[in-house]
């Protein structure tokens, strides 16, 4: 008995020494932060002064009162639902072109994930390059399709509409890969009996592989939705959420608040909120993808 | 299929195809050509794709100062660090929770799961202040340190542990195997391919990295490749002139990366969509 427990012992300290060296630097860096903003939620700090005072709920209730909070949430909103949408329909169409052609699969897919693993910031530069009002290709190339004159970032028109379109073109490569896989797992025999009853491509696709592919979409949707609430080096680099604060979404606000601004406390329940919306979503996929798993 | 020409539907099919590969490599090509452009091809209008002569100068002017061999050489050497370590440490912790009997170990899963999904917004004041008290502002050891976990390694390292065939991992406890004999001879080598992926995952992660490291360090030499070049382009004049320049600029830094990715294609993407990634 007494040799079980030691060696049960030494298993346990062995697991220890295993677990260490990324424990410390997670509770550190991750768990200890983050519940040390929650705190911080809850003060009126300004990263500077030795003393914190307890202000309860008064930061949450002075952004649910101001109008440039309300401001920030509709542009995440829209930014979410923009880049979100076009991001998952144009992943969705490239991955069944590319999965109907049966050669140079493997070129198409690299191109098309390549601006994947490019660092934001330098794609934006290239990008606020072309979308140059006076002599950017952008412009030149639309007024061949009669379309004159747009200020792309620098009018608040059609900021948010440039940091939607470079986040889709990065980020599309990204969905492509999952519904590729997705796609290779739609069984070939049901698409062929139903070819048999009579059903066209549109009918099959509609009712067959878009429900096969369901769970994905709705996986994909949900991590895109998460990333696209941490957007930033794009806005950074292409508007510094401007102009008029037409691009500035939460994360955004919440760098101004908290490094240019030195509202920590107020910063900090704007990252709260962050964190609420990201545990809501995630959690609303793992309900809904273990629906889908008992479905299937 | 029957009532179209299979052929005729193909060649539009892969028309599509290169015509969509076109419009997204299309900023990179544009980038390209516009590096070795004269200041006056670069504002013609209409636009050339291509310039008259191929001009180098862009490309001396960038490297003029010889700050943009250092922001790469800082990201490099942090990221290569940093990658070692993250490698490590992800797969010593996967390997506790895979293979290692211990108490807490249920509300230790718990607690990573938890953090899995947390922007890591939330954790940026507190870290700052850490690292500030620590004296560690500004310094690359800072950011090493701040960046030394990542959940995402210890997620892929653990569906990659799991598959390895538990009966190899049994014989060799029979045989008196340790723990530690266990992992560096028998878990390591099986599961080599996930180190090789996720190397390069984490590699690119920290190259790419701009919001956190803009926020720590504060010296010019320190700076890494994105910082570096959000701070040429600014000071190009964001409305200004020099296009070229900074389109040479950001040649120098997206270039290698896409080198890398085009020969690692494979591993990049395998670890992408594995279902160790993101699915489980």
């Amino acid at each position: 008995m007494k040799g079980k427990g030691t060696r049960r012992f030494k298993e346990s300290m062995t697991g220890f020494f295993f677990l260490l060296p990324a424990l410390l630097p997670l509770l550190v860096f991750w768990v200890g932060p983050v519940l040390y903003s929650l705190w911080l939620s809850l003060t009126d700090w300004d990263m500077m002064s030795p003393e914190i005072h307890f202000v309860g709920l008064n930061n949450y209730k002075s952004l649910i009162g101001q109008s440039d909070f309300m401001a920030v949430l509709r542009n995440t909103l829209v930014f979410a639902l923009g880049s979100v949408i076009p991001t998952i329909v144009l992943g969705l169409l490239a991955a069944l072109a590319l999965s109907s052609a049966r050669k140079g699969t493997r070129i198409y897919r690299m191109v098309m994930f390549a601006p994947y693993i490019t660092p934001m910031v330098a794609v934006s530069i290239v990008w606020s390059w072309i979308f140059e009002p006076r002599v950017g290709i952008l412009n030149y190339v639309l007024s061949f399709l009669g379309i004159h004159g747009l200020k792309w970032i620098q009018s608040r028109d059609t900021a948010m509409l440039s940091v939607i379109i470079v986040t889709v073109w990065k980020q599309v490569g990204w969905t492509l890969l999952f519904y590729l896989e997705a796609l290779q797992k739609v069984p070939g025999n049901l698409l062929e009996a139903a070819a048999i009853d009579g059903a066209g491509k549109v009918k099959k696709f509609l009712k067959i592989t878009l429900p096969m592919i369901s769970p994905t979409t709705f996986f994909l949707m949900i991590i895109t939705t998460i990333n696209s609430l941490q957007a930033y080096d794009q806005i950074q680099v292409l508007t510094q959420g401007g102009p008029a604060g037409s691009t500035r979404t939460l994360l955004y606000y919440y760098y101004q608040e908290a490094f240019e601004s030195f509202h920590t406390g107020k910063a900090s329940a704007v990252a709260v909120i962050l964190v609420l919306i990201t545990v809501i979503l995630s959690l609303a996929e793992t309900k809904i993808s273990k629906k889908y798993i008992y479905y299937e | 299929m029957k009532k179209k020409d299979p052929i005729i539907s193909k060649i539009v099919l892969h028309i599509a195809l290169i015509f969509l590969c076109f419009v997204v490599a299309f900023p990179f090509l544009w980038m390209l050509t516009n590096s070795i452009k004269t200041k006056d091809e670069i504002w013609r209008m209409p636009p050339s794709m291509f310039p008259e002569i191929a001009q180098w100068n862009n490309y001396k002017e960038v490297f003029s100062d010889g700050m943009f061999l250092r922001y790469i050489w800082n990201s490099s050497y942090t990221a290569v660090i940093c990658t070692i370590i993250v490698l490590v440490n992800s797969a010593l912790f996967a390997y506790a929770l895979t293979y290692i009997h211990f108490k807490g170990k249920k509300v230790l899963f718990a607690l990573i799961m938890a953090t899995y999904i947390m922007p890591s917004a939330a954790t940026h004041i507190p870290s700052y202040m850490i690292l500030s008290k620590a004296g560690l502002m500004n310094t690359h050891a800072g950011y090493i340190i701040s960046c030394s976990a990542s959940i995402f390694n210890i997620f892929f390292f653990m569906t990659a542990f799991s598959r390895i065939n538990t009966s190899i991992i049994n014989a060799a406890k029979v045989d008196g195997a340790g723990h530690w004999q266990i992992f560096w001879r028998i878990v390591v080598p099986m599961s080599a391919s996930s180190f090789v992926t996720l190397g390069l995952l984490s590699f690119i992660g920290n190259y790419n990295n701009y919001l956190w490291p803009s926020l720590i360090l504060r010296d010019k030499e320190k700076y890494f490749v994105s910082m570096g070049l959000r701070s040429f382009f600014s000071s190009q004049g964001a409305y200004g002139m020099k296009w070229g320049t900074i389109m040479a600029a950001c040649c120098c830094i997206i270039i290698p990366l896409l080198l890398v990715f085009f020969f690692c294609e494979k591993w990049i993407i395998n670890g992408i969509t594995s279902d160790a990634a993101v699915k489980e």
